[in-house]
C-alpha cells in the first residue's frame, strides 16, 4: 500500500486511541470514575464500531446503520469472545481488556487494509450534515436531561423516605464447635431503624447463661463470637434480644442430640 | 414554541458559511423538555404511591400521557423532517425506558433481574459462564447479556446495577433506532416508521418487561440489528453506493451467533419470521416478483448467489445453524425446561377452555386483583383498534396497488397472530404466552398502523390535517394505556407499600437483610425453601440455592402449607436435601396479589381466597431439630441440619 494511496482514518486512529488509553488507565488504575469513563466506551460501542468499520467500508451504509451496528457488534465482541475465552481461561480484568483491545485494532487493522483498496477509494464519501448553529437546540435538550435527572432524584429519594420508614431490627445467631468440641455461638444484631437499645440474653436448661446489653446507632451492627457455659442437659439455646423490658427478638438453637 | 422549531431549523447557507446542510431536530428538543416534565410527574406520582398518597394516580398516568401523547402526535405531522422523526423514535424508547428506572431507581427487584443479577454475579466471581441459576433455569444456557454486563462491570469498576442499567438504556436507544430504520426500509418512508414505531412501543411488554435487565431486553436490539442486515442483503437498492457483501454475510453470521447464545425466543422467532419472508418471496414467483427487489438485476452483486440463498433466506439459515448448535450442544436443558412449561401449560389451559374442563378467565383480572372500570373500558378500547387494523391491513398488503411485496405480506401474517394471544389471555397459563409473544407480533401491528395510517388523505389545510393528527394521537395514547393495562397487574404498575405475593411490591428491607445474612454468614449454594418474592431476594443477594418443584412426587411448598409438620414435611427436607426453611410470617396476612406464594404450580395457585393459615408458619417454632438461627419480626430463617441428622 503506496502513502498515496493510504485513505486518513482520523475514526480509526480514535478507536484504536481509545483502547490503547483503556490499557493505560487499567494499568494506571487512578479509581473508577475516570476508569469507568475510559473503558466504559471500549467496552460498549468502540470494538462493535471497529467491527463495523471492517465490515462495511465507507459509504456501503448509512451512517445511522453504523451507530446501531457500534452497539450490537460491541455485544457481539464481548458475549462471543468472552464465550470463547471462558472455556480456557477465567473472565477477570486483564482478560476482558486483552480481548476488548485485541478485537478493536485487529478489526481496525481489517477496516483500514479495505478501505486502502482502489475500489474504495474511488467512493465519494457523503458528509454527515452538521450540528444546527442556534444553541437552542442543545439548551432544550440539556434541560430534559437536567429535569430527568432530577425526576431520578426525587424517585430515589422516596425510595429512601419508604425504607427509611422501616425500622426494626435483625437478631441471628449460629451454633459451632471449636476443634477441642467446646461449644461457641456467634451471634449479631443489624439495626436498621435509630437509635436503640438493646439487652442481650442467651439462656439454656432452664439457666441464664449469658448477658450484655447492646447500645446501637442508625444502621449499626454488632456481632461476638460467645463461648457460653451450656449446661449438659440443655438440648435448646434460647437467645433473646430484649427492647426495654420486653422480648423483642427470640432465636433458638438445637445444641443437643435430636431423638 | 414555534420560535425554537424556527431558529433551531432555520438553513444558514450563504457566503463564506459552511453548504453542509443542518440538521433539523424540529419539535424534538422541546418534547424532550415535555417528556422530562411527563417524567417528574411519574417520579413525583411514585413516591405518592410509595407513601401510600392520594394524588399518586393521577400523576403516574397523567405523566404517561404528557410523555407519549405529544410524541406521537408530531410523528403524525406531514411536516416533521426525517431527522426530527428519528430524534422523536429515540426520545419516545429513552423517556419509557426511564420511566422503568423510576420504578426502581436503586437497585433490581424485578424476579428476572434478580435472577439475571445473580448469574451476573458469578459470572464476575468465577469468571466462567453458564453456571446453573435458581431463579430462572434458562439464563444458565444464555449468558449474551451477562458476559457483555460482566465486561463493562469488571473494567469499568461498576456495580452490576449500574452496569446492567446502562447496557439496557443504550439497547433501548439502539432499539428505537434500529426499528425506525427497518421499518422506514419496509415501508420506503420514515413518516410511516416514525408512526409504526410510536405504534411499537404500544405492546404491552414494552414499558417493563422489555426494559428490565433481562435477557430478551438485549436479544430484541440483536434481532432488530438482524433485520436491518436482512433487509439490505435482500433489497441492494436500500444501500450506499457501494455493496460489501462479504460484510453482510459476516454480520449475518456474528448476529446470529449473538443472538442464538443470547435468548432463545427471540432467536426462534427471528428464524420463524426470515423464513416466513423467504416463503413469500417463493410465492411470490421469486425475487424478480419482490416487492423490494425487483427490479434490481443480480448482475450487480459481487458474486453470484443461489436463488434460494437470494433475500431473506441466507440470514434465516444461519440462525437456524445457530439456534439449532446452541441448543443441541448446550441449552437444550434449560431450554426445554424453561419453554416447554410455559408452552405446555398454555396449550392444555387452551385445550380445557375448548372442551369445557375449565372456565374462562375473566379478562384483566389476575389472582384476583381486579381493574377498575374504567381500566377495562381502557383496555378493550386499545384492542378494539389494533383488531380493526389487520384485516385492513392485510388487504392493503395483498390486494392493493402495486407489485406484490413480500415483506409486507410476512409482516402481516406476524399480526395476524394478534387475536390469536388475545384469546391466549381468556386462560391463567396462556397469559403468560400472550404477554411473551407481544413485543414480536406488534412488528407486525407496528408495520401495518405505520402504512395504513400514513397513507390515510392527509391533504387539505393545515387545520383539518390537526384534527386528524390529534384524533389518531388520542387513537394511540388509548392504545398506549391500554395496552399496558392489558400487560402489567393493577398492583404491579406502580411501586406502593409492601404486597403479599405483590413481585416487586413483596420486595421489602426485612426481605434484603435476610438475604444480606445468608450472603455474609450461610454457605453459598446452599438449598432452601422460600416463598416467591423472598427467593429472588435469597437466591441473588443470598447466594443460597432455592428448591422448588416436588420431590417423590410430593410438592415442597407442602411443607410451608401442612397445619403440623409431619413425617412427610420431614421426608421432603430430609430427601430434597433442604438446608434452610425462610418464613415470611406476613404471608398470613393477606391472599398473595400475584395468585401465588411459593411458585405458580402450588396447589390452590390463583384460587386463595384467605391467607395462609397461622399454624401452618407457626409450627415451625415447635419442631426438635429445627434452629431459628435469625430473625427480623418478619422473617425467620430455620437450620434443618438437626432435624436432617436424625
Amino acid at each position: 500500500m503506496s502513502p498515496r494511496g493510504r485513505m486518513r482514518s482520523p475514526d480509526l486512529v480514535i478507536a484504536c486511541g481509545l483502547a490503547v488509553a483503556g490499557l493505560l488507565v487499567s494499568i494506571a488504575d487512578p479509581g473508577s470514575w475516570l476508569q469507568g469513563a475510559v473503558l466504559a466506551p471500549l467496552v460498549l460501542v468502540v470494538p462493535g464500531y471497529a467491527i463495523a468499520a471492517a465490515l462495511f467500508p465507507p459509504a456501503s451504509i448509512r451512517s445511522l446503520d453504523r451507530v446501531v451496528y457500534s452497539f450490537v457488534f460491541s455485544l457481539s465482541a464481548a458475549s462471543l469472545g468472552g464465550l470463547g475465552l471462558q472455556l480456557a481461561l477465567d473472565l477477570d480484568r486483564v482478560i476482558w481488556l486483552a480481548l476488548l483491545v485485541s478485537i478493536t485494532v485487529a478489526a481496525s487493522a481489517v477496516a483500514q487494509s479495505r478501505r486502502a483498496t482502489p475500489s474504495i477509494q474511488q467512493i465519494g464519501i457523503p458528509r454527515a450534515r452538521r450540528l444546527p448553529r442556534s444553541p437552542l437546540w442543545a439548551i432544550a435538550f440539556l434541560a430534559a436531561l437536567t429535569i430527568t435527572a432530577g425526576a431520578i432524584a426525587v424517585a430515589t429519594g422516596g425510595v429512601h423516605e419508604q425504607q427509611g420508614r422501616q425500622r426494626f431490627a435483625s437478631l441471628w445467631a449460629l451454633p459451632g464447635e471449636t476443634e477441642t468440641g467446646a461449644a461457641w455461638i456467634k451471634t449479631g444484631v443489624w439495626n436498621h431503624g435509630g437509635p436503640a437499645r438493646f439487652k442481650l440474653e442467651i439462656s439454656g436448661g432452664g439457666e441464664a447463661i449469658f448477658s450484655r446489653r447492646i447500645r446501637l446507632g442508625p444502621n449499626e451492627r454488632w456481632s461476638a463470637k460467645l463461648r457460653p457455659a451450656v449446661p449438659p442437659d440443655a438440648e435448646v439455646l434460647t437467645v433473646t434480644l430484649k427492647h426495654g423490658s420486653r422480648s423483642y427478638r427470640s432465636l433458638e438453637l438445637s445444641v443437643g442430640e435430636a431423638e | 414554541m414555534s420560535a425554537l422549531k424556527t431558529i433551531a431549523t432555520r438553513p444558514r447557507v450563504g457566503p463564506g458559511r459552511e453548504t453542509r446542510p443542518e440538521l433539523r431536530f424540529g419539535f424534538a428538543p422541546l418534547l424532550a423538555v415535555v417528556a422530562a416534565l411527563g417524567l417528574l410527574m411519574v417520579a413525583v406520582g411514585n413516591t405518592a404511591a410509595r407513601l401510600d398518597e392520594t394524588h399518586a394516580q393521577p400523576l403516574f398516568w397523567g405523566g404517561l400521557i404528557v410523555i407519549y401523547a405529544p410524541i406521537a402526535l408530531r410523528l403524525f405531522s406531514v411536516s416533521a423532517s426525517r431527522e426530527e422523526r428519528i430524534a422523536l423514535a429515540i426520545l419516545l424508547g429513552g423517556s419509557l425506558y426511564v420511566f422503568k428506572v423510576l420504578y426502581e431507581p436503586t437497585s433490581f427487584n424485578l424476579h428476572d433481574e434478580l435472577a439475571t443479577w445473580r448469574q451476573t454475579s458469578d459470572l464476575i466471581s468465577s469468571g466462567r459462564a453458564l453456571s446453573d441459576n435458581p431463579i430462572v433455569t434458562g439464563y444458565a444456557g444464555f449468558p449474551g447479556l451477562e458476559l457483555f454486563t460482566s465486561a463493562l462491570s469488571k473494567l469499568g469498576g461498576l456495580r452490576i446495577f449500574l452496569s446492567g442499567t446502562i447496557v439496557i438504556g443504550l439497547a433501548r436507544l439502539a432499539l428505537m433506532l434500529g426499528l425506525f430504520l427497518f421499518l422506514e426500509r419496509a415501508t420506503r418512508s420514515s413518516r410511516a416508521a416514525g408512526i409504526a414505531v410510536a405504534l411499537y412501543a404500544c405492546n404491552p411488554s414494552f414499558l417493563y418487561f422489555d426494559s428490565q435487565f433481562g435477557y430478551e431486553s438485549i436479544a430484541l436490539v440483536i434481532a432488530a440489528a438482524l433485520l436491518l442486515v436482512a433487509v439490505d442483503w435482500d433489497d441492494p437498492r436500500s444501500l450506499g453506493r457501494r455493496r460489501s457483501p462479504a460484510g453482510l454475510i459476516a454480520a449475518m453470521v456474528i448476529l446470529s451467533a449473538t443472538l442464538a447464545i443470547t435468548h432463545h425466543m427471540t432467536s426462534y422467532a427471528m428464524v420463524g419470521f426470515l423464513g416466513l419472508w423467504a416463503l413469500m418471496i417463493a410465492f411470490a414467483g421469486g425475487r424478480q416478483a419482490s416487492g423490494t427487489a425487483s427490479t434490481v438485476s443480480s448482475a450487480r452483486f459481487a458474486f453470484s448467489r443461489a436463488p434460494w440463498l437470494d433475500g431473506p433466506g441466507l440470514p434465516a439459515l444461519f440462525l437456524a445453524l445457530a439456534a439449532a448448535g446452541w441448543f443441541v450442544f448446550e441449552a437444550s436443558h434449560v431450554t426445554t425446561a424453561e419453554l416447554g412449561d410455559v408452552l405446555k401449560e398454555a396449550i392444555e389451559s387452551v385445550i380445557h377452555l375448548i372442551t369445557g374442563e375449565s372456565g374462562s378467565k375473566t379478562l384483566f383480572q389476575s389472582a384476583g386483583q381486579t381493574n377498575t372500570p374504567a381500566a377495562r373500558v381502557l383496555g378493550v378500547a386499545s384492542i378494539v383498534p389494533l383488531l380493526v387494523l389487520i384485516p385492513l391491513g392485510l388487504l392493503r398488503t395483498w390486494r392493493g396497488r402495486g407489485a406484490p411485496n413480500p415483506l409486507w405480506r410476512a409482516l402481516s401474517v406476524v399480526a395476524l397472530f394478534y387475536p390469536l394471544t388475545m384469546l391466549l389471555r381468556f386462560t391463567q397459563a396462556g397469559t403468560e404466552t400472550s404477554q411473551r409473544a407481544s413485543e414480536f407480533v406488534f412488528l407486525g401491528l407496528a408495520f401495518l398502523g405505520g402504512l395504513l395510517l400514513s397513507e390515510l388523505p392527509w391533504g387539505g389545510d393545515r387545520s383539518r390535517r390537526l384534527r386528524l393528527g390529534l384524533g389518531l394521537s388520542a387513537l394511540m395514547t388509548v392504545i398506549f394505556l391500554g395496552g399496558f393495562i392489558v400487560g402489567e397487574s393493577p398492583v404491579t404498575r406502580q411501586p406502593g407499600p409492601f404486597l403479599v405475593g405483590g413481585e416487586a411490591r413483596a420486595i421489602s428491607p426485612q426481605g434484603l437483610a435476610a438475604a444480606q445474612f445468608a450472603a455474609s454468614k450461610l454457605p453459598p449454594g446452599s438449598r432452601v425453601l422460600v416463598d416467591r418474592p423472598n427467593s429472588t431476594l435469597i437466591s441473588s443477594y443470598g447466594y443460597l440455592d432455592r428448591v422448588s418443584g416436588s420431590i417423590e412426587g410430593i410438592s415442597v411448598t407442602r411443607v410451608f402449607t401442612s397445619k403440623r409438620f409431619d413425617a412427610i414435611d420431614q421426608r421432603v427436607i430430609s430427601n430434597d436435601e433442604i438446608d434452610y426453611i425462610v418464613v415470611d410470617r406476613r404471608l398470613t396476612h393477606e391472599p398473595p396479589a400475584g395468585g401465588y406464594y411459593f411458585e405458580s404450580t402450588e396447589p390452590d395457585a390463583n384460587t386463595y381466597e384467605s391467607p395462609l393459615d397461622v399454624a401452618a408458619l407457626r409450627k415451625f417454632n415447635h419442631v426438635r431439630g429445627l434452629s431459628r438461627i435469625f430473625d427480623n419480626g418478619a422473617i425467620a430463617i430455620y437450620d434443618t441440619s438437626g432435624l436432617r441428622s436424625k
